[in-house]
């Protein structure tokens, strides 16, 4: 659990110090906070897991309080594909988002935003929604 | 898009508006460098001074923002209200330090008190988020007449007001302090706009109040830890003196989160604070609460009711300014409700009884032994035509000696004019704990003589009546000294009777789907209730 905020214990640390980077503290991959970046391989390859047809392995890529709170069954329906941008990749810390398309069976991509959170366990999902 | 050229539109008009209201000078001795006119030149002896204080990292301007509908701003339509004064108080400069810095909560304690001496009246607060909490601290502080600020204070409406903290923050800060937040119903939404704002720059976490990325940016104040849900620092505030009207408002956000179709709503409050804690201490009516939908991943969008929002949303403005408006009118209707009139002054002897003649007397004495002492009466509905009171009073079923203290409902009604001024003309207390009326005046606390018996309960008070349907008396409920006689307008006596059992033993004013509410006193015997659930009804009266 501490780990799981370790972000903004970082952020808020160093809260007096604006001069520094948020970003840079959490550890993983450092973006610019003003400009998108590419996705680590981590994060994409959880997209992976959230596709699965495994329900286990697809719900596992959720982040533990957002699983314990959806109800049962695969988030994402099977034979969907899960694709980010190669520069939408926003992180702040341990926090960060991605924007993406989604393919679902039988239809065409659909823009996506995605929520991500480096836990103990590495990068899981917070949430995802469709893109404005 | 159009909306928001509306309000970019306003906002210029409003802007300017207030930059040549500003401009004006005020011989108010009350104006400082942080409780200054917001609209008028300056106050007027006699007018109800009307103030506004922001939250944190607010300034005023929250005040004269328009209306998300681009209507005028709350500011505007409160200074429409005629019979004010609209001031603002103004702590932007520190308002990253909690409530008791000097020129916030002591500060404003000094304009509260010098606004009341100036104009006579006392004064409506008009409160955003942390401005309530402010409000509080100035409330409970001495005032230099004696008593405290709170006596000053006619009405206190509070907007997202933390008055428990907030859970988002704790969630957010969990790990600072090494405590574990475990409620899925705080981590998930905290998870998500965490990641929601990740990228956003230190700038806008710090200032951009409209964004809801801001509450992450309170983190890096000093006050983010005080804000914190039921922080040592709000628990250490002295709690609102219950006479004080309150009124609180509070956002109703239901936000979605979850992955694609799989998803879960959450009851989010105005996302900064949860509903619970912006109702804490409501004491006038019913809180209002302002109701939203939001899906997390458009939470950055324009919500009408997200916690920086809330003073630009319509309903809330219109809540305000009725409320205004009703404790203005009271106002202007002259001196406030006393409780009867002093015995000497009436036809009675009471020579040492005390709190008759005052408005919302703390402590009732009728003189004689403690049966005829309450004290400790916090009020509510004070100068409405019943006001109804908490204290302590010595419940002595037999001897007095063997008595003890209890816990004593006191209610004054039948409002009426005592010596030219208004007052209740009517008192009885008894305790709720032991089903018993402790006092029944029978007597004129204005004339101080005996009153004539009070009618029967008023069949007006019942709703109209299908013809085919006959009123049924249905006998007695309870033992003595608790019985009531029970009469049903469309239900069976069976379900009369255990409608009357819960309202009359148990003071249950939602009694098995009615809604109940006294409709009177008889002097004899004590209050009737009436029990409505649509035509159906049950009258309960003690006998």
């Amino acid at each position: 659990m501490i780990k799981r905020f370790a972000g903004i214990r970082c952020a808020v640390a160093l809260g007096t110090a604006l001069a520094l980077s948020v970003a840079g503290c959490g550890g993983g991959a450092s973006h610019d906070s003003a400009k998108p970046g590419q996705p680590p391989a981590a994060a994409e390859a959880v997209l992976v897991r959230l596709a699965s047809s495994d329900t286990a392995l697809a719900r596992g890529a959720l982040s533990a309080p957002l699983a314990s709170v959806l109800a049962g069954g695969r988030p994402i329906p099977p034979g969907s594909h899960l694709a980010l941008d190669t520069s939408g990749w926003r992180q702040t810390g341990r926090f960060a988002n991605a924007t993406g398309t989604l393919a679902l069976p039988g239809s065409g991509p659909q823009r996506i935003v995605v929520g991500f959170f480096d836990t103990d366990l590495g990068w899981k999902v917070t949430f995802l929604a469709q893109a404005t | 898009m159009r909306r928001l050229a509306l309000v970019a539109l306003a906002m210029l008009v409003a802007v300017g508006a207030a930059g040549a209201w500003s401009a004006r000078a005020s011989s108010s001795s009350c104006r400082t460098d942080h409780l200054v006119p917001l609209m008028n030149p300056e106050a007027k002896p006699g007018e109800v001074p009307v103030v506004f204080i922001h939250g944190i990292t607010g300034d005023p301007s929250i005040w004269t923002h328009p209306e998300l509908n681009g209507g005028p701003s709350i500011a505007h339509q409160v200074e429409s209200v005629a019979g004010t004064s609209v001031w603002t108080f103004n702590y932007h400069q520190v308002s990253l330090n909690w409530v008791t810095d000097p020129a916030i909560g002591p500060a404003f304690a000094r304009g509260i008190s010098c606004l009341a001496k100036e104009s006579g009246r006392r004064v409506i607060v008009i409160a955003h988020s942390m401005g309530g909490l402010a409000t509080q601290y100035a409330a409970a502080q001495p005032d230099p007449n004696g008593g405290t600020v709170g006596s000053h204070l006619a009405r206190v409406i509070t907007i997202g007001t933390p008055f428990e903290g907030s859970k988002l923050l704790s969630a957010v800060q969990g790990a600072e302090l090494g405590r574990e937040i475990s409620d899925p119903a705080t981590l998930v939404p905290a998870e998500a706009l965490l990641s929601q704002c990740a990228g956003e720059s230190e700038a806008a976490l710090a200032t951009n109040t409209a964004s809801p990325c801001w509450l992450i940016g309170i983190l890096r104040s000093p006050v983010g830890l005080d804000l914190m849900y039921r922080s040592p620092a709000i628990a250490a505030l002295t709690r609102w003196n219950a006479s004080i009207p309150v009124s609180d408002i509070t956002g109703d956000m239901k936000l979605t989160v979850g992955v694609w179709h799989l998803h879960h709503t959450f009851d989010v409050g105005d996302f900064a604070v949860t509903q619970d804690s912006a109702t804490a201490h409501n004491t006038v009516g019913s809180p209002i609460h302002v109701s939203c939908q939001a899906a997390i991943a458009h939470i950055l969008d324009e919500l009408d009711c997200y916690h920086s929002h809330l003073p630009w949303n319509p309903t809330v403005v219109n809540a305000v300014v009725s409320e205004v408006r009703d404790v203005v009118q009271q106002a202007a209707g002259g001196p406030e409700v006393a409780l009867g009139l002093p015995a000497a002054s009436g036809a009675g002897s009471r020579p040492s009884e005390k709190g008759f003649g005052t408005v919302r007397p703390a402590t009732i004495y009728l003189g004689g032994d403690p049966t005829g002492l309450i004290t400790g009466i916090s009020w509510q509905h004070w100068g409405a035509p019943t006001a109804t009171g908490d204290g302590t009073g010595w419940y002595a079923p037999g001897i007095v000696a063997q008595g003890h203290y209890a816990h004593a409902r006191v209610i004054a009604w039948h409002l009426g004019v005592c010596g030219g001024k208004p007052a209740y003309e009517d008192l009885e207390w008894y305790f709720p704990q032991y089903n018993q009326f402790a006092f029944k005046s029978g007597l004129n606390i204005c004339t101080w003589q005996q009153n004539q018996p009070a009618p029967a309960p008023p069949s007006s008070a019942s709703p109209a009546a299908s013809p085919p349907v006959a009123t049924t008396t249905c006998g007695n409920v309870g033992a003595p000294p608790a019985v009531a006689a029970v009469a049903a307008h469309g239900v069976t006596c069976a379900e009369a009777t255990k409608v009357a059992m819960a309202v009359y033993q148990q003071h249950n004013s939602h009694a098995s789907g009615f809604n109940c509410t006294t409709v009177g006193v008889n002097a004899a015997s004590g209050f009737y209730w009436h029990c409505a659930r649509n035509a159906d009804w049950v009258n309960v009266v003690p006998q």
